[in-house]
Order: structure tokens, then sequence, then C-alpha cells
């Protein structure tokens, strides 16, 4: 079981590469607007986390998640 | 104020439409003026090779197929005006039911007016709000669109890695028993198989339904031709099987074959089969003949393999880069043959050359490819010359290598 602040801390890692040519990263940065992640960067970086944590995200929830709060959030929810 | 429609001049086709016309060129809807054989066409003022039809077994012209689908436009109207859970099911629509049956050795067959909508609408019904969906990342876009219908919690595994899907199930636990594997014979855009052996292994272990949609493979694997499925000898683990009249069989229409016998009360659950009319009475007749030349005219899957072998050879001879090669199946070949390119521009303004210079081929760029990168798709016919081929592998030479 991870808190909320353990999944948001390791989301920020795990995105950091990714969005590290777009200026900080927060808890409210969207991932397409401001990290500039294409669909294919957000599917790749939650198939690292799915693998990490042992958890599938189902497809039903990616529409929920635009910020790396949302992530984070969903993240909590599967591995609680 | 941003209004309704303000969404659509952002959308990938609407920055793709204006940046191939910025480029001057039409890859999208190019037009075909006229038809001049399965094999040859004038597009958009070109005469050309079509090397980009799915016209796999190349029975579009096929002469008994066309008096047949004449004869019932002339006996039958030029359409039912109905579904067929209404007034559209007519007994020609029951016999091919049948003859699909027979020809998949399946107790059962659901005939429907698309591809699209047999894809779609078995994929939304099979399972519902309590149970899980588990579909290959490659997915064609009719199975996506099927499952947001289902209700059921969707899960995707990449794309034909069995052990990323071993492992996914195992996290469901007991609910893997009421999971819906869905994978495809021939994934349509880069010609790649399902590793279907290892998939249909897993059904021992954890339960799962299996559904293969062969639509792309049909006719083409297999020495019979009912698809990967039956190429590598897993027919039994398969519970649907779904796909198209429309590439192999050279009309429109499409199927869903299965020994469940749940399929007839599933068969009047599928609102795309039972909200739209039935295929016309001539679609019907065409597909019936085509289907027995699929059926019994081995010789056009082996001039298919021939074919697909020599482009797929010639163009790794000059140095492409290709979809991954099929092993394992003997002579078998994937007509699909793709041409991966990294630079978009280059791949739209080789398009364009290959038009010109006389080649039809598919252009793909992302989202419709599966990565980043912009394929040049040609697929193979069964009713191409060793000549065409051979013409087809010179002009990429001259337009990608010159």
């Amino acid at each position: 079981m991870s808190s909320y602040d353990d999944c948001l801390a390791r989301v920020l890692e795990i995105l950091g590469p990714a969005a590290k040519e777009r200026g900080p990263i927060g808890e409210s940065s969207d991932l397409v607007a401001d990290l500039g992640l294409a669909s294919i960067d957000v599917m790749e970086v939650i198939e690292q986390i799915e693998d990490e944590f042992d958890i599938s995200f189902p497809l039903n929830n990616l529409p929920d998640i635009r910020t790396v709060q949302d992530m984070a959030k969903q993240l909590e929810r599967l591995t609680s | 104020m941003t209004t309704l429609l303000d969404k659509f001049h952002s959308l990938p086709a609407a920055v793709f439409r204006e940046e191939t016309a910025r480029l001057g060129i039409r890859p999208l809807g190019a037009v075909t003026e006229q038809i001049i054989s399965p094999t040859e066409a004038i597009v958009d003022g070109h005469r050309v090779i079509l090397a980009g039809t799915n016209n796999y077994l190349g029975l579009t012209f096929e002469q008994e197929a066309i008096k047949a689908a004449q004869d019932a436009l002339n006996n039958q109207g030029t359409g039912t005006t109905g579904s067929r859970m209404a007034n559209g099911t007519f007994a020609e629509h029951v016999a091919l039911e049948e003859e699909m049956a027979a020809f998949f050795r399946r107790k059962h067959a659901i005939v429907f007016s698309t591809g699209f909508s047999a894809t779609c609408g078995v994929s939304a019904t099979l399972a519902g709000p309590e149970d899980v969906i588990m579909m290959d990342s490659d997915s064609h876009a009719s199975i996506y669109d099927g499952v947001r219908l289902s209700g059921a919690e969707i899960l995707r595994f990449r794309h034909s890695d069995p052990s990323d899907l071993d492992k996914r199930l195992r996290r469901l636990g007991d609910r893997s028993s009421r999971t819906l594997v869905i994978v495809e014979g021939i994934y349509s855009m880069l010609g790649d198989i399902s590793p279907l052996k290892e998939v249909a292994a897993l059904k021992e272990k954890y339960g799962f339904c299996l559904m293969v949609d062969e639509a792309h493979s049909m006719g083409v694997l297999g020495t019979h031709g009912r698809g990967l499925a039956e190429a590598m000898d897993v027919e039994d683990a398969v519970d649907f099987v779904v796909g198209t009249f429309s590439k192999s069989l050279g009309s429109i229409g499409g199927y869903c074959v299965s020994n469940c016998d749940e399929l007839e009360a599933i068969r009047f659950s599928i609102r795309p089969y039972i909200f739209t009319a039935s295929s016309t009475p001539a679609m019907i007749a065409s597909t019936r003949v085509a289907l027995r030349h699929l059926e019994h005219r081995t010789e056009l899957r082996e001039a298919l393999w021939r074919n697909a072998a020599q482009l797929y050879d010639g163009f790794e001879a000059l140095g492409f880069r290709l979809g991954p090669r099929i092993d394992g199946l003997g002579d078998q070949r994937s007509p699909v043959v793709a041409v991966v390119l990294e630079d978009r521009e280059f791949a739209l303004k080789s398009w364009q050359k290959l038009l010109e210079k006389g080649v039809y081929v598919n252009m793909v760029v992302p989202p419709a490819s599966p990565s980043t990168f912009s394929l040049l798709r040609c697929s193979v016919s069964a009713a191409h010359s060793t000549e065409q081929i051979q013409k087809i592998i010179d002009t990429f030479d001259d337009v990608l290598n010159g």
C-alpha cells in the first residue's frame, strides 16, 4: 500500500526524464499541454508504473488522467 | 468564445490534411477514377499498379461472383430495407451463415453488414459490466470502439507479448475466468502475426475466452484459408472468430463464428447487428461465390505467398526497414509489407512520387501507425504478376534510394 505522497513522488521521478525539456514539473502539470507528452509517451509512462507496482491501469480511467496529480491518484487507488 | 466545431480544426486528421495540402498531395481519400482490374487503376490521374487495396486473393473481378451478384440484383432487388431481426433476413443470408459455419468447421455463424460492425459489435457484447476485456495494444479501431461500449473493465497488454498478457491475467486472480482476450491474426499495419500458440496455451491456466480477428488472415493463412488459428493448429482454443468479407472475399460484410451455443442468444444482443439494415442480396450472392473460390482454389493462396515473399525479400535486399518477417509457418507469408520511415515529410513526398511513377500504396502516419514512425504500407494480391511485383520493388528503389 502506498500513500498519495509516495505515489506523487514516484510519478514525478518517472515523468522527470520524459518532461525534462519543458520546464518545471509539479502536481498540477498537464501531461500533454505542459509536459508535451504525446499519447504514446503517456502509455509508456503508464506501462513503466504498471511494471514497477505490479498493477494494470484500466483503459476506462485513462480519459480522467490529465495531470500529474490525476496519475498519482490513480496509482494510489490501484495500489490500495 | 469556443464553438462546438472548433475542436475539429486541431484533430490529427485536420492537421494532416493541412500538412498534405501544403505539400500538394492527397494521401487521404485519393480518388480511384477508373478501376481496370484487381491490380490496376487510374488514381488521381495516374495509371497505377494497386499495391494497397487488401484485395488478397484478387477476387473482385471474379466472373462467377459478378454474375451471381447481377442475378441477385435482378431477382431480389437493390436492398433488403431492413434489419436482420425484422424483414432483412433473406434465405441467402441464412445460407451464407451455414456456409461460413461449415467453412470454419464451427457450429454457429452470424453475418453482419460490415466487418467493422462485426468486430465492434461482438467486442461490445461478449463482455459486460462485471467482466474484463484484455486486448492487444495494437488492436484495430473497431475493437477499441467496441470494448468501450461493453461496460467491462478494459485492460491492454503489450503488443504480441504473451509474458505481459500472462502477468496481467495473474493480477486479475479469480476474475481471469470472466475475461475476454482479444488478438488479431495478422495486424493490419505492419503485417505481423499474433503469437497465438502462446496466447492459447494460457487458457488452461486462466480459463479466459479467446476471440481472434482474422480480418487480414482469412483466405490468407492456413492450408484451407481459415486463418492464423488454422495455420498454428490452435483452432480448438479459439472461442470466437470475427472478420470481414471486404478483403480476401472482395465484397463487404462481416462475420462471427463459434462453437459456443450461446452465439444464437448473443446474436440478438449485438446492437450493430440489430439496428442496421442487412447486406444487399448482391453482396451476399458474390460473397457466397467468393467463399467457394477461397476454399477450393488453393493455388490463389500459393500465388499470394509467392508474391508476398518476392516483395518482402526484394525490399529487404534494398535495405528497407520492414515489419517483422513471419517465421515458422513454412511457405506462408503475410500479404502486408510495410516500409517503415522515420522522416514523416520524406514519407509523404515518397508516397506522392510512387503514385506519379505508377504505384499506389497506403500512406500511414501516427496515430494510425503503431509507433511514432510513418509507413508506406503495401498489400499484395494473388492477382499480381511477377512483373508487377518487380515494378513495385524497382519503383520503391527509385523513389526511396534514388
